[in-house]
């Protein structure tokens, strides 16, 4: 990594991590945590709380795309500031990831503590272990058009909004009616256990995926900003 | 003196407006006013030549360096003020100063406060509270603050008041005395331009019209005033923008000898200013 990468990574998270974004995320999280208790939901609840945080970010990103001219003047090339917002995300996105799956795992822990309950193994943490690698998944698209329509403008946030939910929508229901069966049930939770090869299956698809729709965004964004005019 | 900037057929088509082959150059210890009316292709000019702008065709040396090859190396050396608001609003001067100097290898943070200091610039205020004159000092500490050798700079003095204008101005003139740093300068305030502009370069749709000394250019122009019946004569003998209206009529001429024609026939013979040949020159071009 160049030092112009390094420097200007350094410089979306100094102006990314202020306090009212910080507030906003915690203040996310806590809800969607609260809800999450509150009415007894597994893992897969994850993915709001995970396309909530990263709407902030793509927000951020969004933002970027009209005021980067200020740093671009400085001896930055085009490919650097690519390959540093595109890093930044992804860094974004792996805290994100981690912290909702620590917070996920303690919360359920709790939970299942309070209620003398011994089914955290046995529900929970399963449909988390499906709902985490579909959710990458979700992330890597969300990513994508995040850093589309930050570098390049072209779409808005009514399609950033959208289809991610879509997206989470449609993963859900293909997790819940994969694993149990009743489709269009949103919130039940799997029992991967009995079906542990669709599990793995789920797994590899998802991050193969994921892995294909982060790399194939990069090359293209980079393409887009050797074109654009700022 | 060494060459510090050479455009060469610059082209650049965007929807609706083109550059078309644009050519000029500027040596070390000059500085040069680029002027034209809005939408003539100034900024995109400026822009290209510091690759924020991808030009179609043409060749940019910025210090002798393809200006896309030598991209970071150029943008080192080179200060730029944009007629935009190019920095993150939402932070203090404090903090958008810091996240810009770690770029540049030469930026000198003494130089800096100097400038914060004689520019009365507030370090901890945001910069979405900046009035536009204060912004305008921000930006021209930040282009200076790194040592730059070619001073890029559209529309710098837009919204100053006429106190710090001139002060700008006697930047500018200390910036180029050593003969080794040069400014391009865009500006509407063809008045600036009058002050210190060693050579004037005319864009006009895209297209150059002239890029030449201001002293040959004040040697050549001259304006022609004479009667509303003398317009018609004024356009045979080529006058330049030939305007008419129940005061009289007046045109730019580039010739001595045709503007001493004139003057024997009584009519009033004038110095033009930058403005003057700006506004004739574009006048003709829109025929």
């Amino acid at each position: 990594m160049s030092s112009e990468v390094y420097k200007l990574i350094k410089k979306e998270v100094q102006f990314t991590f202020r306090p009212f974004v910080i507030l906003f995320m915690l203040g996310a999280t806590c809800f969607i945590q609260i809800f999450k208790f509150s009415m007894n939901l597994g893992g897969a609840i994850v993915i709001p709380l995970l396309w909530c945080w990263l709407f902030t970010f793509s927000g951020t990103v969004k933002g970027y795309g009209s005021k980067t001219l200020g740093v671009f003047v400085a001896p930055i090339t085009r490919g650097e500031y690519v390959s540093a917002k595109y890093l930044f995300s992804i860094l974004c996105t792996s805290i994100v990831f981690c912290i909702s799956m620590v917070m996920d795992i303690f919360m359920i822990y709790i939970r299942d503590s309070m209620l003398k309950v011994q089914v955290f193994m046995n529900y929970n943490l399963e449909g988390m272990l499906i709902a985490y690698p579909v959710a990458l998944f979700i992330i890597a698209l969300v990513q994508a058009w995040s850093l589309y329509q930050g570098t390049c403008g072209k779409v808005d946030y009514g399609v950033t909004i959208t289809v991610p939910i879509l997206v989470s929508i449609i993963f859900m229901n293909i997790q819940s009616y994969i694993f149990d069966n009743p489709p269009l049930n949103f919130f039940k939770r799997a029992d991967i256990s009995q079906k542990p090869q669709l599990y793995f299956i789920v797994v590899l698809v998802s991050i193969t995926a994921a892995a294909g729709v982060l790399y194939y965004s990069y090359i293209n964004c980079k393409k887009d900003f050797q074109r654009i005019d700022l | 003196m060494s060459m510090l900037l050479e455009v060469s057929n610059l082209n650049k088509k965007f929807e609706g407006f083109s550059l078309n082959d644009v050519s000029f150059s500027l040596e070390g210890g000059y500085i040069m006013g680029f002027i034209g009316e809005n939408g003539a292709g100034k900024t995109t000019t400026l822009r290209a030549i510091l690759n924020i702008i991808v030009k179609d065709s043409g060749s940019i040396k910025v210090f002798g360096l393809d200006h896309i090859q030598n991209e970071k190396q150029i943008k080192d050396r080179v200060g730029f003020i944009s007629d935009e608001k190019i920095f993150y609003e939402d932070i203090t001067v404090k903090a958008m100063k810091n996240i810009i100097a770690p770029f540049y290898s030469r930026w000198d943070d003494q130089l800096f406060n100097d400038y914060v200091e004689r520019f009365g610039l507030p370090l901890n205020k945001k910069i979405k509270t900046l009035s536009q004159g204060t912004y305008k000092k921000f930006a021209l500490a930040v282009a200076l603050s790194h040592k730059p050798e070619l001073l890029i700079l559209d529309e710098p003095t837009a919204n100053l008041d006429p106190v710090f204008r001139t002060e700008f101005l006697d930047v500018l003139h200390d910036f180029v005395a050593d003969e080794q740093h040069a400014v391009l300068f865009s500006s509407h305030i063809t008045s600036d331009l009058d002050k210190i502009a060693d050579y004037v370069t005319l864009i006009h749709k895209g297209s150059l019209l002239f890029s030449q000394s201001k002293e040959d250019l004040f040697d050549e122009c001259i304006l022609i005033k004479g009667g509303v019946e003398l317009a018609q004569d004024f356009r045979n003998k080529g006058l330049l923008g030939v305007q008419s209206n129940s005061y009289g009529s007046s045109g730019l001429c580039r010739s001595k000898k045709l503007a001493e024609q004139f003057q024997s026939q009584g009519c009033i013979v004038e110095h033009p200013t930058i403005e003057d040949i700006m506004v004739y020159t574009v006048r003709e071009g829109r025929k």
